[in-house]
């Protein structure tokens, strides 16, 4: 049997409250038996934000998640959920689409909807009319009185979201919700969430596809071996990394690059070469030192893709927790 | 809270209620009691027909005419379908057979095994003339034994000695039946009933005897039989198998509730563990809510069935009058009720538990091996407490948690009931139990519910029960 959750009651540290924040865990660790899941993680999610939740499979993902969703109770530091300690009352007010999606299977669509509505303390009155206008708006409507076991694997994922969203959390989390939906489903998923974005709801999700979280998120989280390695709206981290590579077309040779300021690394590709350069390096001055020597047709900075960062930081540990200095000196 | 276990417990209660499986069971049982007691009737009404005949090779010469009369008398009997033909064999022909000789009467006897047996093989049902068996009377059937056997218990005397054991003169005088069956029927019952009623008839002729006489000196009214109350003057009329039968059958029914409902709590806890249902409800509820709420719905399952199976046999009983008064006083209603809950508690946490562990009935039958061991002592041991209610293993099993709820049932609608005490002990055993076992079940669920892969090992599962 793999770990089994202890509940064992986190010590909880008085901290400040900020209206502006959703979530806030401060120095969060959590064992199981041997095995450290998430290591001293401080994370801060503010209100109205779109975050992705990135990362290697076993990085710690989940185990965040679901001490958010006070599942798990840290072994140490706090979790603040929506202004409060995280617990049963903030979990009602989370909206929670697990990894492992589970309908019963023998219930009806609509009634599986309407139950879960109701555990988070709705009455049926209020959940009525909105699970008729979210079952129309994925195109489920016909199949509002069939079974779930019925209904094809998408379709059972729209309706696990409908009940996801269905008693108007102010925070929904979802953990790779994407996985398993066709490319349409995908696109009217990323509509919801945006969706969800513009009336002012927080988001969380998780996922391993680097084009959903470029193309959704304000921010990303990415965490490997329960350790925080990236943390960071977008624009700061693409600028963080942007200076990385430069490409460079022309005519001219290899040479030319050799002993430019702040280039670490040529490599030479079919009519282009490519310059790893220095963080922090001065792009102006290298180009200086190219067009002195090169017949330049091409000068780019490579614009970087969050896929290239998770490669690079999933693939290089040691280098992850000097890169953490530098990528989360953001404002807090 | 309450509205949350509440929620859980109606829909688990629906899930299994609206089952075909479940309404299956809920007619099946009482069906099951109604068209066994209509059984009986059925099978005489589509059970064979026609006419048995069998040859009387009587060597006394005496004998033949009374089996024929009494064959006759039941043969007019109106609910039989089957009638018997006797077939008198002349016997006159065979010299020294008849006089009594051993040794002429064992080869005439040989000679008719043979020949009738050969009527009885060949042919076919249509032919009338084809026996179905026979019986060779003995020549000194009639000699009284020379010494009375001791007085003893009545032995059954279905000894069908083909002769080749027995001396000359036993078989002389004594009664050979053969068939075609010695089991379809009651033709045997019948034909050797008759052959000794007239043997015993023409006896006591021989003797002198008043026949008249000797049959209403044997003739007597039945013994009414009446258990003694608590009370003075407190007499009631039992009526021989409901003094049994339905203690055992009210015991059965309490096992059927209860195993039923704690089946139903481990199917469903499996269910949400294997489909990960469980995620999304403990991220809405307490643990402990959702544990109450699933017993609950499992209990209100069992409850139904138990309300169904036991109206129907409360009624199948008294209409034929074997519920004798006071067997279910309010009472005793009243400690029915709380045993099936209380049982049910005992049981139920167990099965959380496991339910919890596993994520598929294979995964959960190691676990569920020994609680069975622990249903079966109870259900092992009842024909003991019928026979001795009041003995120590009796009293010790009627407060073992375990088994007390189904052996306090049992003692409490057998006569004479157990002492009050005694159940009071079993109740307050059972809640106990019942209380502890809530407590660890529901600390193994939290943490349980949560694992995944296999199942924990004892250790484990000793080191939750300690940490948390």
């Amino acid at each position: 049997m793999q770990p089994a959750i202890e509940r064992v009651p986190a010590a909880r540290a008085p901290a400040a409250r900020s209206p502006d924040r959703v979530v806030h865990l401060d120095g969060v660790t959590k064992t199981f038996g041997g095995h450290v899941a998430v290591d001293d993680l401080t994370l801060t999610i503010p209100r109205g934000s779109v975050y992705g939740f990135i990362g290697p499979n076993g990085a710690g993902k989940t185990s965040t998640i679901r001490m958010i969703m006070h599942i798990h109770l840290a072994d140490r530091g706090s979790v603040e959920v929506l202004g409060e300690p995280a617990g049963q009352r903030t979990a009602r007010r989370i909206g929670y689409l697990p990894e492992e999606r589970g309908l019963y299977p023998k219930m009806r669509v609509r009634d599986v909807i309407l139950y879960f509505g109701r555990l988070k303390g709705r009455s049926r009155a209020e959940l009525a009319p909105r699970i008729d206008a979210w079952l129309e708006k994925f195109e489920l409507t016909p199949w509002r009185l069939k079974k779930c076991q019925e209904l094809s694997k998408g379709m059972q994922q729209k309706v696990q979201f409908i009940a996801t969203v269905i008693h108007q959390p102010e925070l929904v989390i979802l953990d790779e919700p994407f996985s398993g939906l066709d490319p349409v489903n995908t696109e009217v998923l990323i509509g919801v969430i945006e969706e969800l974005k513009r009336e002012g709801k927080t988001v969380i999700f998780s996922t391993h596809v680097m084009e959903h979280a470029e193309k959704l998120c304000d921010s990303v989280f990415m965490i490997c071996k329960g350790k925080k390695v990236l943390d960071g709206t977008l624009e700061e981290i693409r600028a963080r990394f942007r200076d990385d590579v430069i490409e460079v077309e022309g005519d001219g040779e290899r040479a030319a690059f050799e002993g430019a300021p702040g280039v670490t690394a040529v490599r030479e590709h079919p009519g282009r070469f490519e310059l790893t350069v220095e963080r922090g390096a001065d792009v102006q001055r290298i180009l200086q030192h190219a067009l002195a020597r090169f017949r330049v047709r091409r000068f780019e900075v490579r614009a970087p893709r969050l896929h290239d960062i998770f490669l690079k930081l999933a693939g290089d540990d040691a280098g992850a927790a000097a890169t953490v200095a530098a990528v989360t000196a953001k404002g807090e | 809270m309450v509205r949350n276990v509440l929620l859980v417990a109606w829909r688990d209660f629906l899930a299994v209620v609206r089952t075909k499986g479940f309404l299956i069971g809920l007619v099946f049982m009482p069906s099951v009691i109604a068209v066994s007691s209509q059984l009986p009737k059925l099978f005489k009404r589509f059970g064979e027909e026609g006419v048995r005949r069998f040859a009387v090779v009587d060597f006394t010469g005496q004998l033949a005419g009374p089996i024929e009369q009494r064959i006759a008398v039941r043969n007019a009997e109106t609910d039989r379908k089957v009638t018997i033909e006797i077939e008198r064999v002349d016997v006159a022909a065979m010299d020294g057979a008849a006089a009594g000789d051993g040794a002429a009467f064992a080869a005439a006897k040989e000679k008719w095994k043979a020949e009738l047996s050969l009527r009885a093989q060949g042919g076919d049902d249509s032919d009338p003339r084809r026996l179905y068996g026979f019986l060779l009377i003995g020549p000194r059937v009639l000699e009284l034994p020379v010494a009375a056997a001791p007085l003893a218990p009545p032995r059954k005397q279905d000894s069908d000695d083909d002769g080749d054991g027995v001396s000359s003169t036993d078989a002389a005088s004594s009664v050979t039946y053969c068939a075609r069956s010695l089991t379809a029927g009651d033709l045997r019952q019948v034909v050797s009933g008759a052959v000794r009623d007239a043997v015993r008839t023409r006896r006591m002729e021989a003797a002198g005897l008043d026949v008249d006489l000797v049959r209403r000196a044997d003739s007597m009214a039945g013994i009414e039989e009446m258990v003694i109350g608590k009370k003075p003057g407190d007499l009631s009329k039992a009526s021989g198998p409901s003094e049994a039968v339905v203690p055992m059958v009210a015991v059965f029914l309490l096992l059927m509730g209860v195993m039923q409902s704690a089946g139903m709590l481990l199917n469903s806890t499996i269910e949400e563990k294997g489909n990960r249902v469980v995620e999304v409800l403990v991220s809405s509820i307490r643990p402990f809510e959702l544990l109450a709420g699933k017993i609950f719905g499992a209990w209100l399952t069992g409850l139904v069935l138990l309300l169904a199976w036991g109206a129907a046999g409360y009624f199948a009983a008294d209409s034929v009058q074997w519920i004798r008064p006071g067997m279910f006083s309010g009472a005793n209603v009243a400690w029915f009720a709380y045993f099936f809950l209380f049982g049910y508690l005992l049981f139920a946490s167990l099965y959380a538990a496991v339910g919890a562990m596993c994520t598929s009935i294979q995964d959960a039958q190691s676990f569920m091996f020994p609680i069975v061991i622990l249903i079966m002592i109870p259900m092992m041991s009842l024909g003991f407490v019928m026979n001795q209610p009041d003995s120590m293993v009796a009293r010790v099993l009627t407060w073992f948690p375990f088994s007390a709820p189904f052996i306090a049932i049992l003692r409490l609608t057998l006569s004479p009931p157990a002492p009050q005490w005694q159940i009071a002990v079993a109740a307050v055993s059972v809640a106990i139990g019942a209380w502890f076992l809530m407590w660890a079940g529901g600390k193994v669920f939290r943490i349980a519910i949560f694992s995944t892969g296999k199942p924990p090992r004892l250790g484990e599962i000793w080191r939750w029960l300690r940490e948390a």
